[in-house]
């Protein structure tokens, strides 16, 4: 544990809470220029490249990534393979705890036929690499830990459903582009209806070796990790995604697709990772 | 390059030639043989002495003005029959179709006739008591009109084939009157018939009525001779010509007693131009065709776009704000409903002005209601945005009385959106010359020329009779009392019944001009249940109550549409499909489509509207009517990419159209019938200026701006008047209507201008937002880059009142500044009844505090106390 979290984690004990005890969350990014929140010294057009930078992995047949008035725009339509689309933030390693308004306006997902023999999976998240549980690498994933809050879309919820999955989770990666992931938690946060707002928190508490999750107002769901956890990241990453997970089908299978069509607004980081104005 | 040094590049490429053409309008003749029957009768002038505005429908109306005198302005009629004969049965014949029309008419009616109907202002004495009359009225007729306007040698003096008739009048006990007729003696003057047959059958009456004795009534009627022996080359209705020189000038004698000399006029009306006698270029050219055309189209679209808060009420169809912009993009009015959420309507308008870039379009303007307020439900608002390709004179937004609902329906705040638009005719290129007298193009809109256009959701549920229905029925009470409260020019800050103002609603400030002389359109899902193409409205009671006269009531004709042959009369402009299927109209599509969809639109419901109310019913011209006949055309927007398989109970392939409603596309044509009222120094007048809109261009996105002014400044004839607007008002793009007037009803002195006022009127604003830091003086004006003084962020507006003139200037730190004319917007002698508004936009790169703002001036007469 290291010494800033020795130094959370007391205070954690002194108010008596658990994960109230980690840093408060202040404003980091509300995806409205006109009247930012936190303030800007100067105003931006368009979205701010002072906190934001580009994520894209994979491939996509259409991509959206925009800010919509007053809110940030993730769109991703793939027919292939696995793919995280959206933006990262610029100074991830000072960033803990993500909180932020979700709203899945549509998603779709479509897996192999006969079904069963392959699952799609598109999804809105809030997630980062946290800390690496062995021996760090430079610019390799392997052994990071990742946390995300996401909404889910699987090719097997039921036919016309319009409710999709609210769900955390703790992963390690099992390769250099993590894109091999061993599961360390999940849990349900319940469903969600595809139009419908949520608010979204993940948050890592090094000081009592878990994460934080919570959405909305409902009790904070806590995944607990015994890993060890003072290692950073290979890869230094926090991020607002949309991501698809695809199969291979076989021949005479419709081509799978993962479609998401999300909106992001009223980020907050924790506190020492709050932007310069 | 910028629209105003478009139009001054523009104008060096007019040649001088066409400067000196002489004013044509369009007169089209009331033709026998296509719009008068025994089932639809036309009406046509009785020369009686009685001049009944109705009497003229079919025709056209224009001011008298007098520009020497002052005093009240007169009105001048004109009508022309063409060469079809009339049968006794259609024309004048039976109950008069309108009132104020004599029982006893001519019949049958006259073709190839020229109908003059003219009501002067009678003097009045010290006590204000009329007097009688005197006068000599000249009409002055060019038979071979392309001639003249060809230049052909000769053709601009009188010859053979012209004709000056002269009436001579007084009135009273002891009037009477004397009619001549002169022929061209192809030289430079005029010379008497040697042959009765030779005139140009002629008919005048003078009488001063007692049901209007402000006015003497004078009324002509001239047979428009066509080329018989020993007439030779009249040709005003031949078929390849089609027109006729037309001057008409009253002169008016002293009378004894009269406090001012009134009754003057000219036409045509224009200051310092009055027609000529021996120069029939100086006469108007009356073209006798069909009417200018001012083209608008409308669309009516409820796209389903549901709430986060309800978020179990799945969307109306496949759409998303990005296919929803890709629809409506390319569309000129545009009123778009339910969508919820503030920053969808936000998205969506940002979505479409995207779009419009790509194509090097303009961007749409738009009202709605944008708030960043994070306390506010976002179903608390009437889900409507209204897009206009055209620009957006003045908006404002009304929420229906919050007891006006039903069940879900109460989670809202329905209401109606109100955007008085330009049409094509506002933005049409006038040349001006300036103090130097060379020719330039005006800059300016001319603030005259709008619709207002109105855009609803009414409350949703059953039509049968019961609580849906009576929620319904208030919410369109409602609807007429804000459409006839806008119309009139306000105010809409205090309730006056019927109208009531609503909770959050949004207007402008004070007042603005009246458009109850015009048809006004209502765009809407009126969730009303109404008959398609013939079929009868008895068989939709609902429908005809909402069109009757306990709600919308607009089911009825008009004293206008009575007498009038030529314009249409319809009021629910998407009941007939102008496709193969006239029954295709049918808009409740449900959330379920198939690609069969547009063959099954005339067995669909149909809840989505675009009606017109008529222009005021008076029995006065009104000043724009709508051209037979504007069509329509329902698009379902079928998404074939919606199919998802479902289980329900059993598998099932289920598709979508975008929405559950289908698209309405109406187009219009409207046309002037009354001319407009020019700036006459004689008289005194009335000047306003005001901040019209405005625009945040600070940033790409985002909401929003909060808007205020701590002035609105006019200097005129030696006094001031700075008015502050200090409350914030909170959008991306307000219309506020700033205003500052010179009249009695300011708090200090600051008189309207007198008759024959000479001097130059100052006007100017600063656009401020309230900011977390210091506030923002916003920059408005092309120059002065990231300057901060007031002449470098404010427009600054000069009128001459010695020219008309009306210049953006350079600014006030020198007193010479507010004479150095930055850009001609134009000159209140060439009309501008209603006033002209002009767009300027800031460029300071620094700050980016940069703001687009109409701003808008109005020279507004005054009769004489």
């Amino acid at each position: 544990m290291s010494a800033m979290n020795l130094k959370y984690a007391v205070l954690a004990l002194l108010v008596g809470g658990t994960a109230h005890a980690v840093e408060p969350m202040v404003p980091y990014d509300n995806f409205n220029p006109s009247e930012s929140n936190p303030p800007r010294a100067t105003k931006v057009r368009g979205i701010d490249p002072a906190r934001w930078t580009s994520q894209e992995s994979g491939s996509r047949q259409q991509a959206l990534r925009e800010l919509a008035f007053t809110r940030l725009r993730l769109l991703s339509r793939s027919n292939t393979g696995t793919g995280r689309y959206g933006l990262r933030f610029t100074q991830p390693s000072l960033v803990t705890a993500i909180e932020a308004k979700v709203r899945v306006n549509n998603a779709r997902s479509t897996g192999c036929e006969p079904p069963g023999t392959g699952v799609s999976q598109a999804a809105a998240e809030l997630s980062g690499h946290f800390f690496n549980a062995a021996t760090p690498s430079r610019a390799s994933a392997k052994d990071d830990i990742t946390a995300s809050i996401r909404i889910v879309s699987r090719s097997t919820d039921p036919l016309g459903s319009q409710d999709l999955r609210v769900e955390a989770n703790i992963e390690r990666c099992r390769d250099a582009s993590c894109t091999g992931r061993s599961s360390l938690f999940t849990s349900d946060l319940g469903l969600i209806h595809q139009g419908e707002q949520a608010r979204l928190r993940v948050q890592w508490d090094a000081a009592n070796d878990r994460f934080v999750f919570q959405r909305d107002s409902q009790p904070e769901v806590y995944g607990a990790y015994t890993v060890t956890d003072t290692g950073a990241p290979g890869i230094a990453n926090k991020e607002l995604v949309v991501t698809h997970a695809l199969p291979s089908c076989g021949s005479g299978s419709p081509t799978p697709l993962g479609y998401v069509n999300a909106y992001f607004h009223d980020v907050l980081v924790n506190q020492s990772a709050a932007p310069a104005p | 390059m910028q629209r105003g040094a478009f139009l001054l590049a523009f104008a060096s490429l007019i040649p001088t030639w066409a400067l000196a053409a002489p004013h044509v309008t369009r007169l089209p003749p009331q033709n026998a043989a296509v719009q008068c029957s025994p089932g639809a009768r036309c009406v046509q002038p009785t020369v009686d002495g009685w001049v009944a505005p109705m009497e003229y429908a079919d025709g056209k109306k224009f001011p008298l003005q007098d520009y020497a005198n002052g005093g009240p302005n007169g009105e001048l009629y004109l009508l022309v029959s063409d060469n079809a004969e009339y049968t006794s049965e259609e024309c004048n014949f039976g109950m008069p179709l309108a009132g104020g029309i004599p029982s006893v008419q001519t019949n049958p009616c006259l073709s190839q006739t020229l109908f003059i109907g003219m009501r002067l202002p009678r003097p009045k004495d010290a006590n204000g008591t009329f007097l009688d009359a005197a006068g000599v009225i000249d009409v002055w007729l060019d038979a071979q009109r392309d001639a003249t306007i060809n230049q052909v040698v000769g053709a601009n003096q009188p010859r053979s084939e012209d004709r000056r008739i002269q009436l001579r009048y007084s009135t009273g006990p002891n009037g009477n009157t004397t009619l001549s007729q002169r022929m061209g003696n192809n030289t430079n003057g005029w010379t008497a018939l040697t042959d009765p047959n030779q005139a140009w059958a002629t008919t005048a009456l003078v009488s001063t009525p007692s049901a209007q004795s402000s006015r003497v009534h004078i009324e002509f009627s001239v047979k428009l001779r066509t080329s018989v022996p020993p007439i030779t080359g009249s040709e005003p209705l031949s078929a390849l010509v089609r027109k006729l020189g037309l001057g008409i000038q009253s002169t008016v004698f002293s009378v004894a007693g009269a406090t001012q000399r009134v009754g003057g006029g000219i036409f045509p009306n224009v200051k310092n131009q009055s027609p000529v006698d021996f120069i029939p270029s100086t006469w108007e050219t009356l073209e006798l065709k069909e009417p200018v055309s001012i083209p608008l189209s409308f669309t009516m679209w409820n796209v389903g776009q549901m709430p986060d808060a309800t978020f179990w009420v799945p969307d109306g169809g496949s759409g998303e704000i990005d296919t929803v912009a890709a629809k409506i993009f390319r569309k000129e009015v545009a009123c778009i409903s339910e969508i919820w959420m503030s920053h969808e309507r936000g998205e969506l308008i940002e979505k479409v002005n995207a779009l419009r870039a790509i194509e090097l379009l303009p961007p749409m303007q738009a009202v709605t209601e944008l708030n960043d307020d994070v306390l506010k439900l976002a179903t608390e608002s009437t889900g409507l945005v209204l897009l206009s390709s055209r620009q957006i004179l003045e908006g404002g937004v009304h929420h229906f009385p919050s007891h006006m609902c039903t069940g879900s329906d109460c989670l809202q705040d329905k209401g109606v959106i109100w955007a008085r638009i330009a049409t094509p005719a506002a933005t049409t290129p006038v040349v001006v010359n300036d103090d130097t007298g060379a020719p330039r193009v005006s800059t300016a809109t001319d603030y005259g020329e709008f619709v207002d256009v109105f855009c609803t959701h009414v409350n949703a549920g059953e039509n049968s009779p019961g609580p849906d229905t009576d929620a319904r029925e208030d919410q369109l009470f409602d609807i007429k009392a804000y459409v006839q409260q806008v119309r009139k020019g306000g105010p809409l800050h205090a309730n006056t019944f019927p109208y009531l103002l609503g909770d959050d609603d949004i207007f402008p400030q004070g007042t603005w001009p009246s458009g109850m002389d015009r048809p006004a359109f209502l765009l809407g899902d009126m969730n009303t249940l109404g008959p398609k193409a013939t079929q009868p409205d008895s068989n939709f009671p609902r429908y005809q109550d909402m069109v009757g006269q306990s709600f919308l009531d607009i089911s009825e004709r008009t004293q206008f549409e009575k007498a009038n042959s030529l314009f249409s009369e319809s009021r629910d402009l998407a009941r007939t499909s102008s496709g193969p299927d006239p029954m295709a109209t049918g808009t409740w599509l449900t959330n379920q489509c198939t690609d069969l969809v547009t063959d099954e639109l005339g067995s669909k419901d149909r809840l989505d509207y675009v009606l017109v109310f008529p222009a005021e019913d008076t029995l006065e011209f009104p000043t724009y009517a709508l051209l037979k006949e504007p069509t329509a055309d329902v698009k379902p927007h079928f998404d074939p990419d919606s199919g998802i398989l479902i289980a329900n109970p059993q598998q099932q392939f289920f598709q979508q159209c975008l929405s559950d409603h289908a698209m309405v596309d109406v187009s219009v044509a409207l046309t002037k019938v009354k001319d407009v009222v020019k700036y006459n120094p004689a008289k005194p007048h009335r000047m306003e200026y005001a901040v019209k809109q405005v625009t945040d261009l600070e940033t790409e996105s985002g909401c929003c701006a909060d808007w205020f002014t701590p002035r609105v400044h006019m200097t005129a004839n030696g006094f001031f008047r700075e008015n502050t607007f200090l409350t914030i008002v909170e959008d991306q793009t307000i219309y506020p209507n700033w205003q500052v007037r010179t009249g009695p009803d300011n708090p200090t002195q600051f008189p309207d201008l007198p008759a024959n006022f000479t001097g130059v009127v100052n006007m100017t604003s600063a656009i401020w937002e309230e900011d977390v830091g210091p506030n923002d003086h916003y920059d408005s004006i092309p120059e002065g880059g990231a300057g901060t003084a007031v002449d470098e962020r404010d427009g600054h507006f000069s009128f001459f009142a010695a020219s008309g003139l009306v210049l953006r200037v350079k600014g006030e730190a020198n007193a010479n500044d507010w004479l150095n004319g930055l850009e001609m917007m134009g000159s209140f002698l060439n009309g501008f009844e209603n006033g002209m508004s002009l767009e300027t936009e800031g460029k300071d790169h620094d700050t980016g505090d940069n703001a687009r703002v109409r701003h808008y001036i109005q020279l507004k007469e005054l009769e004489t106390p």
